[in-house]
Parts: structure tokens; sequence; C-alpha cells
């Protein structure tokens, strides 16, 4: 039984001398980050299916193909595998949109049209998918970086790097991200966001989270 | 936003958190930033199990071949 507690760099090192408990525990603690930022950049649940095992099967190749050198960075690695996958199926697609039905052999993986999706429209109430709506309404720029940072767990000097900007414009693309985002809540009277409690007086707003336990925030 | 994504060193930390505590407009916009960041990290989706199942077949399927 392996410790829950164990980092993803030990993991690999298990799942590398055999230990399928430990590449098990490495797909369900990243899976989600992964297949939400997939999705929010191809649109489309059954393409970010795909992607997801296209990901993972790459890294398990990598990995038991004794080519894995990424030690203590994990996550960045896999991230990246992500959006490569994620960002060719973009650009590819864009290329060449198509328009199909879904008939069970054929899935809405346009970009225009998979706005609209029908899980969009029948799930309208759900909230989750109203947020998901909303992010993908953001400009592209700032939704890359958004998806880069806060699904892919990429840091703001990686998503320079891979973006072509400098750190300042990542920084500055996610600060308006989650501004733009705010408005888009506040606009959508979007359930989840308590909006009173988060524009109260300023000499009444709570301390940020780290502060109001006493935590310097190391 | 570094501060939102604990990125900053220590010591910048120790410098913003005290700016933080000056400043109640910056602290409203931080703790607004921080709520929006809590419901990104609310909206994430779970693939399927077929899918998860998969993945974890082809693993064990390389793992018992090598």
């Amino acid at each position: 039984m392996i410790d829950k507690q164990c980092s993803d760099s030990q993991l690999v090192l298990l799942y590398q001398t055999g230990s399928e408990e430990a590449f098990e525990l490495l797909l369900h603690r990243h899976k989600s980050r992964i297949y939400t930022a997939i999705y929010l950049i191809v649109k489309d649940r059954y393409v970010a299916e795909d992607l997801l095992q296209d990901t993972f099967i790459k890294a398990v190749n990598v990995i038991k193909g004794g080519r894995y050198n990424e030690e203590g960075k994990f996550l960045p690695w896999l991230s990246r595998i992500a959006h490569n996958l994620a960002i060719d199926h973009f650009r590819s697609n864009k290329r060449h949109p198509e328009i199909t039905l879904e008939d069970g052999s054929h899935v809405f993986d346009s970009l225009q049209f998979s706005e609209d999706s029908f899980e969009t429209i029948q799930l309208k109430q759900d909230t989750k998918v109203r947020l998901r709506a909303l992010i993908k309404e953001l400009p592209e720029e700032q939704k890359e970086v958004l998806i880069m940072r806060n699904y892919l767990q990429m840091s703001f000097q990686e998503i320079a790097e891979r973006t072509g900007v400098s750190i300042n414009t990542a920084l500055g693309r996610m600060r308006y991200a989650l501004i733009n985002l705010r408005k888009k809540m506040v606009t959508a009277n979007y359930n989840a966001y308590d909006k009173n409690f988060y524009s109260t007086r300023s000499d009444e707003a709570p301390l940020p989270r780290d502060l109001s336990r006493g935590d310097e925030g190391n | 936003m570094r501060r939102l994504y604990l990125e900053t060193s220590p010591e910048e930390t120790r410098e913003i958190d005290k700016a933080l505590l000056c400043d109640s407009e910056l602290q409203r916009q931080y703790n607004e930033m921080a709520a929006i960041k809590k419901e990104l990290d609310n909206v994430q989706m779970q693939p399927p199990d077929s899918v998860v199942k998969n993945i974890l077949h082809y693993a064990q399927g390389l793992q018992e071949h090598s």
C-alpha cells in the first residue's frame, strides 16, 4: 500500500520499478486538472477524452521506455504534453474545421460550433457548466494563460516562455482574465459567486486567507 | 498574481502581506481574485471512468511486457 502523501517523483520511481498502484495514484491525482484544461482548449468533451488518453499514454511510454528525465517536475512535464496535444488539435481544427452530426460516429468538434453544444444548452442551469462557458468567452490570450496557470499548473515564468511574452505580460493577462471573469460572473448572476460578499466596503474586506490564519504564507 | 499562486519568495510574501494589511482597497482586490481562483478550482471536470480504465489498462499492459 503506497502512502498517498508520496510526491509525484516518488510515484514515478515506484512505477518505473513495477508498481501499478503508483501510476494509478498519479493518474487520479492529475486527471481532472489535465482533462479540464484540455476541454477548455478544444471545447469538445469527446476530443478532450481522447487527448487525455493520449497524454497519459505518451507519459507512460516515455517513463517505461526509460526516457523520463524530469525528476521533480512531473506535473509541468505532463502539462506540457497535454498542452501541446491540445494546441496541435486546436490548430489543425482551425485549418480544417469540420461540421459533423452527433450520430454516434461523429461529434461537434468545430470551434465555431462547439460553443453552443447540446451539453451546454441542456445543462444551462448547472453552475459549473456556466462558469466553464464564461471562461470560454474570455479573449484567447487571457484564456490561454488562465488555463495554463490554473489547470496545467505552469509557473508564470514557464507560461511567458511558452507563449513568447515577458513575465509581466503573462501576469497582466492573468490579472485581466480574473477581472473579466468576475465581471462576467456578476453580469451572468453566477449563483456560486457571492458578489455582495466580495464587494463589501473596503474597511470590511476580509483578510487574505493566509493572513487571517496568522500564516506568513511560506 | 504571483502571491495568489504562491510563486513569491518568503521575502516577497512578507512584503506583499504587509502591503495588503495597510491597504484595504488592495486587500479587497486580492480577496476578489482569491474568490474567483477558488471558483475556478471548483469547476474541474472528471473524465469518464471508461477513459480512466483505458489508460490504466494500457499502463498495466506495458507493465506486464516490461
